[in-house]
Order: structure tokens, then C-alpha cells, then sequence
């Protein structure tokens, strides 16, 4: 049998609420340290908490032109850059028609959105920006990091909710395996807090006003959150090749949908199971070689329940298990790129983060959820969960070089 | 007699300021918002080099519209230089 091309990672990048790098974002993730804040830009509403990301500069943010950009794109930009640098990677050296651009993201460019509706509102449409569409069609991020980086190969947005970022990484996975490119930068982003969206989260009962606490006995919701992750997917014998180190090898992806109610996940959990099993069929891996799972783990009352029955089921050797929106908050269609970034490091540097805010585990939750400091663990093999609006499951299954 | 001699003098004063004003509103514009370097924002810079694609000259069209109360048309913006641009902003200024 031909084995398909395997695809490597050589670099990721991230901008979070903890930083706006990797290495502070993942010192920040391990130390357990939360970064919600109440929001004065959500003053008055029933919930005003969020985790926003701190003044971001990057030089790939002072060209000409980066003024105008939507803050989802400076993000994407910022992120795709780090790893690029990471994978020690030059746009000036390669063959852009071989690279190709995925990206993951709810809400594009909502930010924009708002300016352009306030202006028609209050001036007139000719007071509307022409910069309002590239600013908010959710393809920009993508067409920004092709444009930026002279990547002139396939490009697609893909847009799955909160498990956007995953589904990203594992449509890059398939353009790398079936030989549509030698390098995809992979990239999920979100920069959607808005009074609006809030809002809307609010009704639906998915946040809380406290804090995020994944796998708590008290936990009441999640907090929304803004930021990129960013890797950069290379076919190995690519990497191989130009002498680069892979950081983690990518070796399976599966997804699924619920196809049982809009945003509430099917109790059973049974497209999200459908999924960890697919992901893990197409790695050809056992569950028992599993030594850690990046749970979505949002914090909200349903998902934990539900995906901490999952993670029972499939791994009753209990993995070690974390959720990084302990620490960040929800990204949400940025969350599974920078949390597979985060296990791509948890990988190679074999520990564990903690769940930032977990102080009391739910019992009914049985499994291994790892809590107030970083556990040394060495392992092979890690799953990452996303779980979307929708209904949308997207899983990732990454090894260690 | 003094006042009466010194009156054309002042009025050109005025002129030369507005006028300067203007191309400073303009200039301002130009560096702050459409990130062109300080050193190429230059009287006899043609409008079309500055603002180098044609989103941008829509753009300095709503920025000019709004900061300077005059409605300028797109071609008179990708025809002119900055000091000719800034001329017929001022004089359809101070002919309102």
C-alpha cells in the first residue's frame, strides 16, 4: 500500500490573552494563570468578563497598509509570522505556488462590521468605507497571509464555530497528503469581542460571569476570548529535505457533525466520539497509546459533561487531560489552532499544562484532569478536541518526532 | 493710511494660510491614515503615487469629504498632484 505523504509541523505561533508570543503565551498556560478580565467595552451588560489580548506589535504589523487591517487579520498576520520564523522558514526563498493558506474562523471581521454600520447609520453610505469588506469578509485573514507572504498555492477559509481551527489544521493535513502542496500555513483566528456577540452568547446561556473554570463542580460558562495560532504543516520529506526539525508530526484528523440541534451538543456525545474514534482510526493508532488529551473543554456545563463521558469511553486508561481555555478563555474559531499549537509543545517538551481555574474536579467526571501545576509527563501521542456550534466536531492526533 | 497698505498684505496672508492649512490637513492625512512616508508627502507628488491603489483614493475621497467639508471626485484625485489637490480643495472651500 502507498503510504500517503506525512505531514509534519515546523513551527507554530501564537498571540493570546497571556501574549503575544509563544513562548509567554505557553509560560503563562503552564503556570495556570487566568487572564479574564472584566471588559469596561462590556460595561452594562449582564456579562462583562472577557480575556482580550495585550497592545500587539510585530514587525510584519509596520508595513504600509497594516493600519487598515481588521484585528482578526493583525492577529493571523502576527501568528503565521512566528511560526514561519520558527520553521525557519523565507517567503523571499520559496516556491509559493507549493504553499498553500488554511485558515479557521467563526466571525471574520466583526470589529470593521460595527465601524461600517455605525458610519451608514450616522453619515450615509458614502461614508462607508471601501475597506469595509476586506476588513470583514471572513477570507480576509486568509487572502492577508497569502498577500503577506506570497503564498500563491490553494487557499480556503474554513469555518466550523469554535472547532474551526482544527478543521484548518486537518483540511491542511489533506492538501498535504494528497500532494496539493509541500508547505500549508494553517492559521485560527478570532477577534470578535463585541458588545453584540456578547450579547448573543448570553442568551444562548453559554457564558459565565465569573470566571472559566473546564471541569469544575461550579462551573457556569465560558469567557470569550480573542487571539491566533498558527502552524506551519510541511510533507516531511519537504522538511526533511532543507534539514528542518519537526516540532510533532500530524497523524490523524477526523470530523464529524452532531446533526442534532443548532448549538446544544448531542447528549450522548456521539458525533463528538465519532470523531476521536475516526482521528484515531485514520492516525492507526490504539486509544491506549494516547498519553494526553487537549480537551475543548469550554467550561460550560454541557461540554465538559458530555466530553468528559467521551474521553471515559475512549481512553479508560485515563490520559492525563487539559483544557487551555482554563487559562485563555474562548477564542472560539481560534481555539483548536492554539490549542494544537499548545500540544504540539506539551509534546515535545513532555508536561502537561494545568487547567487553569479547576480548583474543586467534578466527580461525575472520572478522568484525569490535570489541575494546579504542570504534570512532567513524557508521551507519544496527543489528541486535540474541538467541538463547534453547529454541531461540528473536528480532532486532531499529533506524535512526538 | 497705514491700515489701508497694510490690508493686501493680510489678505494675502490669509490666503497663503488657508492654503497651507489644507495641504497640512491633507499632508496629515496622507502620513497618519494612508501610512505614506513623511518624506514623499511633497507639493509636486502626483496623487496617484501616494495613494497607490484605488481603494485608497476612494478612501482619501470620504477622508477629505468628512475633515474637509468638500466632496472631491475620484478623477481629480488620481489627476493632480498634492499641491494642485490641496488648491482646489481650498478654493471650493473658501467659495462655499
Amino acid at each position: 500500500m502507498n503510504r500517503r505523504p506525512e505531514a509534519v509541523v515546523t513551527g507554530v505561533g501564537l498571540v493570546t490573552p497571556a501574549g503575544c508570543d509563544r513562548d509567554t503565551t505557553w509560560s503563562a498556560v503552564l503556570a495556570g494563570r487566568p487572564t479574564s478580565t472584566p471588559d469596561p467595552a462590556l460595561d452594562g451588560l449582564p456579562v462583562s468578563l472577557s480575556c482580550r489580548v495585550p497592545e500587539l506589535d510585530h514587525p510584519v504589523l509596520r508595513h504600509r497598509g497594516s493600519g487598515r487591517l481588521d484585528r482578526v487579520d493583525r492577529f493571523a498576520l502576527a501568528a503565521v509570522a512566528q511560526a514561519l520564523d520558527q520553521a525557519g522558514l523565507d517567503p523571499a526563498q520559496w516556491d509559493g505556488s507549493r504553499v498553500a493558506v488554511v485558515t479557521g474562523g467563526g466571525m471574520g471581521g466583526l470589529l470593521t462590521q460595527e465601524t461600517a454600520i455605525a458610519r451608514l447609520a450616522e453619515r450615509g453610505p458614502e461614508f462607508v468605507s471601501p475597506y469595509f469588506l476586506t476588513g470583514y469578509l471572513i477570507n480576509m485573514a486568509c487572502a492577508n497571509i497569502a498577500l503577506r507572504f506570497g503564498a500563491t498555492g490553494p487557499a480556503l477559509s474554513t469555518s466550523t464555530a469554535c472547532a474551526s481551527g482544527t478543521t484548518a489544521l486537518g483540511l491542511a493535513r489533506d492538501l498535504i497528503s494528497t500532494g496539493r502542496c509541500d508547505i500549508a500555513l494553517v492559521c485560527g483566528a478570532e477577534a470578535a469581542i463585541t458588545r453584540l456577540t456578547v450579547a448573543g452568547f448570553t442568551q444562548i446561556g453559554a457564558l459565565s460571569g465569573t470566571g472559566s473554570r473546564p471541569f469544575d463542580t461550579t462551573r457556569d460558562g465560558f469567557v470569550i476570548a480573542e487571539g491566533a495560532g498558527a502552524l506551519v504543516l510541511e510533507r516531511s520529506e519537504h522538511a526533511a529535505a532543507r534539514t528542518a526539525r519537526p516540532l510533532a508530526r500530524l497523524v490523524g484528523y477526523a470530523a464529524s457533525t452532531d446533526a442534532h440541534h443548532l448549538v446544544a451538543p448531542h447528549p450522548g456525545g456521539r458525533g463528538a466520539e465519532q470523531a476521536v474514534r475516526a482521528a484515531l482510526a485514520d492516525a492507526d493508532a490504539a486509544a491506549a497509546d494516547v498519553g494526553h488529551v487537549n480537551a475543548h473543554g469550554t467550561a460550560t456545563r454541557q461540554n465538559d459533561e458530555i466530553e468528559a463521558g467521551v474521553v471515559r469511553r475512549v481512553f479508560p486508561h485515563g490520559p492525563p487531560v487539559t483544557s487551555s481555555k482554563g487559562a485563555l478563555g474562548h477564542t472560539l474559531g481560534a481555539s483548536g489552532a492554539i490549542e494544537a499549537a499548545l500540544t504540539v509543545l506539551a509534546l515535545a517538551r513532555g508536561v502537561v499544562p494545568p487547567t487553569a481555574g479547576l480548583s474543586e474536579p467534578d466527580a461525575g467526571a472520572e478522568i484525569d484532569v490535570v489541575a494546579g501545576s504542570a504534570r512532567e509527563h513524557a508521551f507519544e501521542l496527543a489528541v486535540s478536541n474541538s467541538f463547534g456550534f453547529g454541531g461540528h466536531n473536528a480532532v486532531a492526533v499529533l506524535a512526538r518526532t | 493710511m497705514l491700515h489701508e497698505a497694510a490690508k493686501p498684505q493680510m489678505r494675502d496672508a490669509v490666503t497663503i494660510s488657508a492654503q497651507e492649512s489644507v495641504r497640512q490637513a491633507i499632508s496629515e492625512l496622507l502620513v497618519e491614515k494612508f501610512e505614506v512616508p513623511a518624506d514623499e508627502v511633497r507639493a509636486d507628488a502626483p496623487m496617484r503615487e501616494l495613494l497607490t491603489d484605488s481603494l485608497m483614493v476612494v478612501e482619501m475621497a470620504i477622508a477629505v469629504h468628512e475633515t474637509l467639508g468638500v466632496k472631491v471626485e475620484e478623477e481629480e484625485l488620481r489627476a493632480s498632484t498634492l499641491g494642485e489637490f490641496a488648491e482646489a480643495v481650498r478654493a471650493r472651500r473658501t467659495g462655499r
